[in-house]
């Protein structure tokens, strides 16, 4: 008979274990676990011993051991041996013996089943019970041997030994509390604080005060009136809006807002300080939000509702660490106009243009930066307050209720209604802004036309000035991008203007100089040698004329040819309406713009250009580029995502690749033919408007930054806000104009040439 | 089988060393908390600490006896007769059966300027008026001098008196801790018959006296 095969080779056949079910006799025990429990008690026994024979030096080994044995928990010990060696030995008897064996097993059968006739619970009650006598015997045991008494009396003087230990024990009490004393004060400590409550009519702010933002401001005057009227809505089955998200750029008025409904309600206003949750430990901030909430919840029911404001929502509703790409708020008037070190690459286009020409380097705004981090469970317990499991409060309620068997009650309607604002509303965790929680989002943009012009005139009546309404519409007109508090600093700069010349009065003039002052910065205040700021100046001149001539969705802000940094002077435009989408015809314009500069150069000065052009080739490749590559505006139908173009190395300069195709050839060619199209239509407007480049190069020339309404007034050669454009009109001014011009070109071409002095301006 | 063998051997033994101990015949009497110890016959009862302060409280209404008691570190009364109170303990009259006291406490003031000088001028009359019945004042002195218990300067004494006619002796020893802080007081006494008849047990509690002080003292 062939073996059994096996696992390897050459050993034997060990078989399977034996199931416990198919056992005849009980399983062997090892010696040393037949053993370790005897040798315990025998060893607690031996130390009882020891302990004895050392306290008295006339005690004997024999007399201890007697003595030890025949009291107290010595002859305890002696007792747990045996009943562990009669133990051992039934085992022993049970691995030998089948029969004895298999009688224990019927046994214990009969026992499991009598114990299976009662439901597991009242088994865990009947055994809960059992612990508890055992428990309390053996304490009252121990107790029992410290003050002489037996078990039984220990259990029934235990109130009288109680009240006996309970100075020690108040002292042990007292001692663990002062402990625990410095953590809660620790925490009760930190854990307030940022929080401030307004009381109806303490805040003066009122929803006039409020412009520029009518849309919103209604929205929030409803939500106001739902809590102070909350039948309205509820007794047509509805419920009262709980939370108002304000989103939107910084300086639009949200915090604004908040304050007027601060001002306007009946109810108390809590003012979340956006600090007040970044904590040195955590649990703090867990512990403030709770805080918070039951403050809210007293006035609330105190007062019939009350609201609280989160400002700059995003340090507490952010889970941290999110990116946020918070392109529609980067206003055209910032660091773009300044972004290009050879020349201002970008302010000569339309404001898609640069929108367009800003995803290239995309701003990244880390919400974990400026967001708070909430891995410390504060946003949790926030969306918790906000709306989690209504629960009963209160001891009594809770506990005393539910011990009388009677159901706890349920809590009452608290009105609290949120509001909460940021800039950052991609970094909110989106639980916050659920309905239940935050029922309503209202964007906070930017003011418009009609709003800006309300605006500078609720700011500018607060000072004295003779500013014309036309004035001030032109002013709205010429700063679209920006928000009250903009507004607010750029008439207060302008006071400022005035109070340094002397005067008490803000004048037109003041307000146009604090706007560039604030949009565009200080200049440097250095100047360029005569032939570099006439280059300087026909370059800018040359992006002025061709925006002017061509751009027709946009007026220019300021050209200028004063230092700021490294840049060396710009052309800023201003775009007419808010628009979303830009057209081929557009884009080119925007090009052409860029062009210009090259174009002039190369066209009044022989052919030759300065290095300043780099920047502004770059922004029309890349404007090119992206419309052929992304908009189908090129000889393809195929579009790529602004990532691909980006990584391209088109507009890095670098080996065109998109997608591991090669570029080279099809679009590499399609984007040079543009722009040599483009260039040919700059030359082209450059030519006819030679006479007006030469104008304006003068007048940035002798005037440094000129706005571009008098911009406007010397290509249309008419008088203009501060500069009489009239005057470049004249054949003699031009023939000047021309002169001056080849002098400086002819200076160029020589080493250490001079160009002549700058024709003066008829006085 | 070996093995259950081996195992029911090693529970006989235990179950022998177990049996060999026999029932002793002394009772070794101390604490370590006291530092005091001595033999005293099996069978000798002792009178409730309780009980004995309780008494004591109600003697110590008198000068000097709540003193004594403030003073008190560890104290036990112990007697060969049953159901020994301890206003028989302390009273005058001679015992049936042999009496033993045992305290320790700390010496007051003036004693502990008194034990700077000559022990046994200082000590001799802490339990009885010995000087005072030297000059034949009732009491017999039959021994009273100074000498050396474990290591610690002490006083032994034998006094005799007579009270309603009958005769009793009382053995003292009174032993001074190391920093003269302590009095170690040990006394036994009975009548004349009770001693002839329990004269080993007085001989063997007098010899087995041990002092080793306690850490504090």
């Amino acid at each position: 008979m062939a073996e059994k095969s096996n696992l390897v080779d050459g050993l034997p056949d060990v078989g399977s274990r034996v199931r416990d079910e198919d056992r005849t006799t009980r399983k062997p025990l090892a010696p040393f676990d037949r053993l370790k429990l005897i040798l315990l008690w025998l060893g607690l026994w031996v130390l009882q011993i020891w302990a004895a024979l050392v306290d008295n030096p006339l005690q004997t080994l024999n007399d201890a051991a007697y003595y030890v044995t025949s009291a107290g928990a010595g002859r305890f010990l002696i007792l747990l041996t045996f009943v562990e060696a009669l133990r051992q030995f039934h085992f022993v008897f049970a691995e030998w013996n089948a029969k004895y064996y298999g009688w224990w097993q019927r046994l214990f059968a009969r026992n499991e089943k009598f114990a299976n006739r009662f439901s597991p619970w009242t088994r865990f009650r009947v055994s809960r019970i059992f612990k508890w006598v055992v428990g309390v015997y053996a304490i009252a045991a121990v107790v029992g041997s410290f003050v002489d008494l037996s078990p039984f009396e220990t259990i029934i003087r235990s109130p009288q030994l109680a009240v006996q230990a309970l100075p020690f024990a108040l002292q042990i009490v007292f001692y663990m509390f002062l402990a625990i004393i410095q953590f809660v004060a620790i925490f009760y400590f930190l854990s307030r604080g940022g929080i401030e409550v307004y009381m109806p009519d303490d805040v003066k702010t009122r929803f006039s005060d409020v412009w520029g933002q009518d849309a919103v401001l209604e929205r929030v005057k409803e939500n106001i009136l739902f809590l102070e009227n909350p039948d309205a809505i509820e007794s047509r089955g509805g419920h009262v809006p709980g939370g108002i998200l304000l989103w939107g750029p910084p300086g639009t008025g949200k915090t604004l807002m908040a304050e007027a409904v601060a001002g306007e309600t009946g109810r108390p206003y809590v003012f979340v300080d956006p600090g007040a949750f970044v904590n040195m430990f955590f649990g703090i901030g867990v512990l403030k939000v709770k805080g918070l909430f039951r403050k809210l919840r007293k006035l609330a029911l105190r007062y019939g509702g009350v609201i609280v404001f989160f400002d700059e929502a995003d340090t507490l509703g952010s889970r941290g660490g999110q990116v946020s790409q918070s392109r529609a708020f980067t206003p055209l008037s910032e660091s773009y106009t300044l972004s290009n070190h050879s020349c201002n690459g970008r302010a000569y286009a339309s404001e898609m243009g640069n929108a367009i020409l800003a995803d290239e380097d995309r701003k990244v705004v880390m919400g974990g930066m400026g967001g708070g981090r909430s891995f410390d469970g504060t946003l949790q317990a926030l969306l918790t307050e906000l709306s989690g499991l209504k629960k009963p409060r209160g001891f009594l309620n809770r506990i005393v209720r539910r011990t009388l068997g009677m159901r706890p009650k349920q809590p009452p309607k608290y009105r609290i209604l949120v509001m909460m604002a940021t800039n950052m509303p991609d970094s909110l965790d989106p639980a916050l802004l659920r309905p239940g929680r935050i029922d309503r989002i209202y964007r906070v943009g930017y003011p418009s036309k009609e709003g800006r012009i309300e605006t500078y005139r609720n700011y500018l009546n607060k000072v004295t000035h003779n500013l014309t309404t036309e004035q001030i519409e032109s002013l709205a007109t010429i700063s679209p991008y920006s928000t009250g508090a903009t507004i607010k600093d750029t008439v207060n700069e302008a006071l400022v203007i005035a109070i340094r010349e002397g005067r008490d009065t803000v004048e037109y003039a003041d307000v146009i100089k604090a706007k560039s002052l604030k949009q565009h910065g200080l200049p440097d205040g250095g100047a360029y040698v005569d032939r570099e700021r006439h280059s300087v100046a026909l370059h800018e001149a040359c992006h002025a004329v061709t925006m002017y001539r061509l751009q027709h969705n946009s007026v220019i802000d300021v050209a200028t040819i004063e230092r700021r940094g490294d840049v060396g002077g710009f052309v800023s435009p201003i775009p007419l309406e808010d628009r979303f989408v830009q057209w081929k015809s557009e884009v080119d314009t925007d090009v052409v713009t860029f062009i210009a500069s090259l174009a002039g150069e190369q066209l009044f000065y022989d052919g030759d250009h300065t290095q300043g052009v780099g920047g502004d080739m770059a922004a029309a490749t890349s404007l090119v580029t992206r419309g052929m590559l992304s908009h189908a505006m090129g000889p393809t139908l195929r579009a790529f995502n602004a990532s691909t173009v980006a990584n391209s190395g088109l507009l890095l300069g670098g080996v065109p690749l998109v997608q591991g195709l090669s570029m080279e050839g099809e679009i590499a060619e399609a984007i040079e033919e543009r722009l040599q199209e483009l260039y040919s239509k700059a030359v082209a407007v450059l030519k006819k408007n030679r006479a007006e480049v030469l104008a304006v190069t003068h007048a940035l020339e002798t005037y440094r930054t000129i706005s571009g309404e008098d911009v406007a007034a010397v290509i249309e050669g008419r008088p203009g806000p501060l500069v009489d454009g009239s005057v470049y009109a004249t054949k003699q001014m031009k023939k000047a104009l021309e002169d001056y011009h080849t002098a400086a070109v002819a200076a160029h071409k020589v080493r250490d040439g001079r160009p002549p002095a700058l024709p003066e301006l008829p006085a | 089988m070996r093995k259950v063998a081996t195992f029911a051997v090693g529970v006989i033994a235990a179950v022998l060393v177990l049996s060999g101990c026999s029932v002793p015949t002394v009772n070794h009497v101390g604490e370590g908390s006291a530092g005091m110890f001595f033999d005293l016959p099996r069978g000798w009862q002792s009178i409730s600490p309780d009980v004995l302060k309780k008494a004591q409280t109600s003697w110590g209404s008198t000068d000097g006896g709540q003193a004594y008691l403030d003073a008190l570190k560890w104290q036990g009364v112990w007697s060969g007769a049953d159901g020994l109170t301890p206003q028989q303990a302390f009273s005058n009259a001679a015992p049936e059966h042999p009496v033993v006291y045992a305290s320790v406490r700390s010496l007051y003031d003036v004693e502990v300027q008194n034990v700077a000088g000559d022990v046994l001028t200082a000590l001799q009359d802490v339990v009885l008026p010995v000087s005072a019945a030297a000059s034949g004042d009732g009491l017999d002195v039959v021994s009273n001098q100074s000498y050396v218990q474990n290591g610690l300067d002490a006083v032994k004494q034998q006094v005799s008196w007579a009270t309603n006619g009958v005769s009793q002796t009382i053995d003292v020893r009174l032993v001074l801790s190391t920093k003269k802080k302590l009095l170690f007081t040990f006394w036994i006494r009975c009548s004349d018959v009770c001693r002839d008849q329990n004269s080993t047990a007085i001989a063997n509690a007098l010899d087995t006296l041990t002092i080793k002080e306690p850490s504090v003292g």
